[in-house]
Order: structure tokens, then sequence, then C-alpha cells
């Protein structure tokens, strides 16, 4: 067998699983079948979690309404906290790298390139994101503290602040080296491999 | 595009492809759950592209992107082949003296299958493409390199499969 027709029509010849699954006409009712199903799920899981971050989001409001005397600064520090949150909670959704949108009908090399861009703007947009909202989130907290605390003294409230926005901080770096841990493991060798490829 | 219009169109498509299909899932992947799994994620490929196909080539040519694409993004239990291969053992003959014809073919087939495996991953695609006896300007097409290239590549991948086949011949 080392002639490539002889091997051409061995192979086109060949009947596969496909051939009586085809001619009993089950094919493409039964992928319809688990196509519709796989869209109602992901439609289901985006409502679910689109209600629960507005349940959330109720909740810590129903419950802050519930403490008296809350003052107008203290809603401004709060807002700012629940509104950073929340952003980053639907960005993070939208820019999350999904294989459905990936381009599957461009030819190989542009889709591999296309790809791998996907894949690195994913990266470059959740550190583009994520630092505006460390910095929101501090923010918030302080002005929200610097209000709870406006009867204590001085030096106390100077630790405090020092203290959150430090937390904070060190908070939002853990984060991004976790993202690009999780990055180095998921994306990083498909990267490599796509590349080489097209090398 | 209504829903019914893609539907109509998707069951078009898999009419008129679904062999070609398989069979390349079928080159590209040993065992029987993996080709079968790779299918359905080509058939969810082809179902969330088909609002990008313009007319611009040739349908068998967009099907083919799509396969080639899906397929390599494909990446799991890959690792498993080579376990797999060095395992599976040749059909039985003994069991089959009424059919021998048809499992001579079979097992030429199963050695064919156990050449292509052993090719990396995108010479696996392009040499299943030259199966489905594909000319080399639409090879270049779907794989997006020049003419010259895809040449080069196939002489290269079908010398190393003539090789990889013999040592299986023994």
């Amino acid at each position: 067998m080392d002639n490539l027709k002889e091997i051409q029509d061995l192979w086109q010849g060949h009947k596969t699983q496909i051939n009586q699954e085809a001619e009993a006409g089950r094919i493409s009712d039964s992928v319809l079948a688990k196509i519709r199903n796989t869209e109602k799920n992901i439609f289901r899981k985006n409502i679910f979690k689109t209600i629960t971050v507005f349940v959330l989001f109720i909740w810590i409001i129903w419950t802050l309404k519930q403490i008296p005397l809350i003052t107008m600064i203290t809603w401004i520090g709060i807002g700012l906290v629940l509104l950073s949150v929340v952003t980053m909670i639907i960005v993070y959704w939208k820019i999350q790298f999904k294989s459905s949108n990936l381009k599957y009908s461009l030819p190989q090399n542009e889709f591999i390139d296309d790809t791998i861009h996907q894949m690195r703007e994913q990266k470059k947009k959740f550190i583009k994101l994520f630092i505006p909202f460390v910095l929101m989130m501090i923010i918030g907290m302080n002005i929200f503290y610097w209000d709870l605390l406006k009867e204590t003294e001085l030096t106390t409230r100077l630790i405090f602040h020092a203290g959150i926005s430090l937390f904070l901080l060190v908070i939002g770096f853990l984060g991004i080296k976790f993202r690009e841990r999780k990055f180095n493991k998921e994306f990083k060798p498909l990267i490599d491999e796509l590349e080489s490829i097209k090398s | 595009m209504s829903d019914k219009q893609k539907e109509q169109k998707f069951k078009e498509l898999l009419t008129d492809n679904k062999e070609m299909i398989y069979r390349l899932c079928y080159a590209y992947l040993y065992s029987k759950n993996e080709v079968e799994d790779l299918f359905q994620e080509v058939m969810i490929s082809i179902w969330n592209s088909i609002e990008s196909f313009r007319n611009e080539s040739k349908v068998s040519t967009w099907v083919y992107r799509v396969v080639v694409n899906t397929a390599l993004m494909y990446n799991k239990k890959d690792k498993r082949v080579k376990s797999i291969i060095k395992n599976t053992e040749s059909i039985n003959r003994n069991a089959a003296d009424d059919f021998t014809e048809y499992i001579e073919k079979e097992e030429r087939i199963l050695k064919l299958r156990k050449a292509i495996i052993q090719l990396e991953k995108q010479d696996r695609l392009i040499i299943s493409l030259v199966l489905e006896g594909m000319k080399y300007e639409e090879i270049s097409e779907i794989m997006g390199i020049t003419l010259s290239n895809v040449g080069v590549k196939i002489n290269r991948i079908k010398s190393k499969l003539f090789i990889l086949m013999k040592e299986y011949n023994g």
C-alpha cells in the first residue's frame, strides 16, 4: 500500500459508523436536539447569574437600610464599592474567553492568529478592568470608614485607612498573580502549540 | 437569518458533508468515543458559524475550514493516543472467515489510521484533506498557506506516512 491513489480509494470507500447513522436519517435531528439543549443550558445559566447578582445587590441595599442614621457620605462609599463589584462581575462575564466566539470558518493560519489574539486580549482586558476595580474599592471603603470612624481619634483613623487600603492592594496584587497563573496553566500551552503549528 | 433558515442550512450542510466530516475526525483521533466527541464539537462549530457563511468560497471549503479549526482546538485526552496504539490488537482473522475481504480492508484502514495518528496534529489534518482527494489550491485556501508551501508540506507528510505504514506492514 505505497501508492497514494490506492490509499485515497481505500479511505474514501471506507464505510464508517456515520454512513449507517446517516442512512437512518438520525444525525441531523439528534445533533440539532443536542445543540438546542446546549443553547437552553447556556441561557438558563446566564439568567441564573443575572438574578443572583440582582438579588445580592438588593439584599445588600436592604441590609444597609436597616442601619439607623446612615449618612449620605456612607451611602456614597457603599455605592462606589457596590458599583465596582457589579461592574466587575458583569464585564468579567463579557470578556471571558468562549470557544463559541472563535471564528472557525477562517483559513487555518488566520484562525490561529485570531485565536491567539483573543486569548491574549482576554488577559489584557482583565488587568485593565481589575486595576480600576481595586482603586474604586479602596476609594469606596475609605469614604465609608472615614464617615463611620469620624468620632475616633486621628491616629487610629489613619492606621485604619492605611490598613484597609494596604489590605485591598494586597488582595488586588494576589488577584492579578492568580489570574496570571491561571492563564499560564490554561492558555499558555495552547498558545505555544498554536504558534508552533504556524511556524 | 431566521432560526428556520439556519436549521435548513445546517441540515443541508450536514447531509452533503457528514461523511467527509466524520472521516476527518476519524483520521485525527483514534478512539471511537473521541471521534464522536469531536464530531459533535464540529457540528456545534458549524451551527455557531453558519451565519458567517457568505458564499465567498465553496461550501465544502468553508466546511473543511470549520472542521480543521475545530479539530485543532480539540485538546482533550490527546495524550492517550500513543498508549491506545500500543495496546490495540490487530483484528482477529479466525473470527471472520466468512468476511475475509471485509476484514482485510478494515485491517488496512486500521494500519492507515495508526500511521496517520503518529503524525503531528496539523499534518494529520493536511493528509486527511489529501485523502479526501482535495486539490492543492483548496488545501491552500483551507489552511491559509501558500500553494508552494502546501506542496512542500504534502510531500514531506506523504513520505513520513509511507515510512510509518511500511513499519506497520512489517
